[in-house]
């Protein structure tokens, strides 16, 4: 079972695996807004929701998405939370 | 073929079927007799504050039954209806609005953008809708005092008034105005019925943003046809499949970008369409792997439309055997398509060249762009912009946009290059544009590749074999992505842009080759 850091780091690399080596994402803190990456938009959203779903075998539900996906840390806390994923 | 104004679309199917569901949207069902009182509610209420013929009215509302309302009542309070996205920047709503000389924009009721953006665009009236328990709720503010303009006299024939204002999506330069009139609408909304043998049965997917005008099709031909559309704010996979699944959709205008996520989400089971007879894409070309994905995992074939804002859609392609990416298919009943060269002239029947068509449905010029309108709108034709070829079927292979660079004199077709780059097997794609060198403009070249292991040399080598010495590309750059818009339309204005992050991103990747 993978805990909390292995689920962020997991995110974070899919997040990169998505947007291409173009857009470096090495030193993104897991709080800042994915807003605030100029690369992430609604379509690039829409297919990290999509390689997250495939990679963690869930979906997100279609409310509160906002909210899942304002952070790296969010949607790490969202994918512990359906999976049971996170405990150390 | 009898003409219907399309003001009249809603009004004639609640007469017809009052009962019948006009609407789907956050759950609810709403009938044409409904919905035909709201828009009646909201034309009188646009009529006592002024607005009416000569006025337009920005709608900067999502996919939602507030659009449909707006949309309607608009038209029939006699102004022009101006659907802008919702998800433009503050300065190009402010810019839009203030070149469409907007006098009323309608927003949502929970809209958090301050009333002095539109205040900034000179707008007379910032009307606000929503819907509570079944109640169409309106709240309107007053940001100027504006001159009284009710009873503005319709003139000439109402078939040829203006009812729509629309933009083009800019992917050759700046945003272009250009007016619809009641005759564009209905043709656009009868070519793509007829095309397709809708009927009243049908049940639309309102998915793609009626702001834009493919999205728009959806809107119009449902209510044409008197069907019922379902409207879905926001696309996302799972909620959209289970509008197929449960409302029993029939017909779904979707984007490649769309079709690609569907495909790919996941989904555990997968659940079965049998309803959806009628998948089509357009906005951008659909690629031979996407339309396998699709097919492979729904077993549904996806057919393509082909168009653009200036004409609307024009040719439709129904083939389930997708071999040819470049074939979107025959001109739907009633338009004409023809192929011309750089001088206009008409080409014989497989030549390559400018797509023109013909067709009830296009626009006759662009706002204030004399300039542009005399490159796109020639002899009756439209052009696109695209070029083209007509088979020995009549069938339209759409080859590219027109863009032709002028290297040291000689003028180079991008797209020519292009496709000898992806005749490459290691290539996926590729994208020709000029780098400007002093006064000059050196051919350059931004290539995706399949997998590793090509090097620039050994393509180079491939060129040379197919292409003069001209058309070779002086700079190769080997990039993961080429760059596009949010409906996965390639933009090539930002391929310079694009080429730079790639570099600095990966200095020592093997990038240039002179």
């Amino acid at each position: 079972m993978m805990n909390a850091n292995t689920v962020g780091r997991k995110v974070a690399e899919v997040i990169q695996e998505v947007l291409g080596p173009e857009t470096e994402l090495a030193g993104l803190d897991p709080k800042t807004p994915l807003k605030a990456v100029s690369a992430i938009d609604s379509l690039a959203a829409l297919r990290i929701m999509v390689a997250l779903e495939n990679e963690f075998k869930l979906k997100f539900e279609a409310a509160n998405l906002e909210e899942t996906f304002h952070s790296v840390e969010t949607i790490t806390r969202y994918i512990e939370a359906r999976t049971g994923q996170g405990a150390a | 073929m009898t003409f219907v104004n399309p003001k009249d679309f809603i009004g004639n199917a609640a007469r017809r079927s009052p009962d019948k569901t006009a609407v789907v949207f956050a759950g609810e069902a709403v009938s044409y007799a409904v919905l035909n009182d709201w828009i009646g509610a909201l034309a009188r209420w646009l009529k006592v504050a002024g607005v009416g013929a000569g006025d337009t009215v920005a709608l900067s509302l999502p996919n939602s039954l507030e659009f449909i309302v707006a949309f309607y009542a608009v038209m029939r309070a006699g102004a022009v209806v101006f659907p802008v996205s919702p998800k433009l920047t503050r300065k190009e709503l402010v810019g839009l609005l203030t070149d469409a000389h907007a006098d009323c924009v309608i927003h949502p009721k929970d809209d958090p953008r301050p009333l002095e953006v539109f205040q900034s665009a000179d707008v007379s009236i910032a009307l606000q809708l929503g819907f509570s328990g079944g109640d169409l709720l309106l709240e309107s503010a007053a940001l100027r005092v504006r001159p009284q303009a009710a009873d503005k006299p319709v003139r000439g024939r109402t078939r040829y008034q203006p009812v729509v204002r629309q933009y083009s999506s800019g992917s050759t330069g700046t945003p272009k105005h250009m007016l619809k009139t009641s005759r564009n609408l209905f043709h656009d909304a009868w070519h793509f019925a007829a095309a397709f043998g809708l009927t009243e049965k049908d049940v639309f997917l309102g998915a793609a943003p009626f702001c834009h005008n493919y999205g728009l099709l959806s809107l119009l031909a449902a209510s044409y046809l008197g069907a019922t559309l379902v409207v879905v704010k926001q696309f996302l996979p799972h909620a959209v499949l289970e509008h197929i699944h449960k409302d029993q959709v029939t017909v779904y205008l979707a984007t490649p970008a769309m079709l690609e996520i569907l495909a790919d989400c996941y989904l555990d089971p997968v659940p079965s369409l049998p309803s959806l007879r009628c998948c089509v894409s357009s906005t951008a070309p659909l690629t031979k792997a996407v339309f396998e994905r699709f097919h492979c995992r729904f077993g549904l074939p996806v057919f393509q439309v082909y168009g653009s804002t200036e004409t609307a859609t024009n040719t439709v392609q129904k083939i389930t055997d997708y071999t040819d990416e470049t074939l979107v298919g025959t001109p739907m009943p009633g338009i004409e398509v023809q192929i011309f060269d750089e001088h206009f002239r008409r080409l014989p029947r497989g030549g390559v060249g400018r797509i023109g068509i013909k067709s009830s449905s296009a626009c006759g010029g662009y706002l204030h762009n004399a300039a542009a309108s005399a490159q796109t709108f020639r002899a009756g034709y439209v052009f696109p912009g695209d070029l083209g070829q007509l088979d020995a079927d009549g069938a339209l292979h759409v080859l590219g946009r027109d863009n032709v660079i002028n290297v040291g004199g000689m003028k180079v077709d991008a797209l020519e290059v292009e496709r000898v780059l992806n005749s490459h097997p290691a290539v996926a794609e590729s994208l020709v544009y000029g780098a400007t060198d002093g006064n000059d403009q050196r051919l350059s070249a931004a290539v995706v590749l399949r997998s590793g292991g090509l090097t620039v040399a050994e393509l180079l080598d491939h060129c040379r074999a197919r292409l003069s010495e001209h058309k070779l590309p002086k700079i190769t750059h080997i990039v993961d992505t080429l760059p596009r818009d949010e409906h996965g339309k390639i933009v090539r204005k930002a391929i310079k842009a694009h080429v730079r992050r790639s570099r600095g991103a990966d200095p020592e990747k093997p990038l240039k080759s002179s």
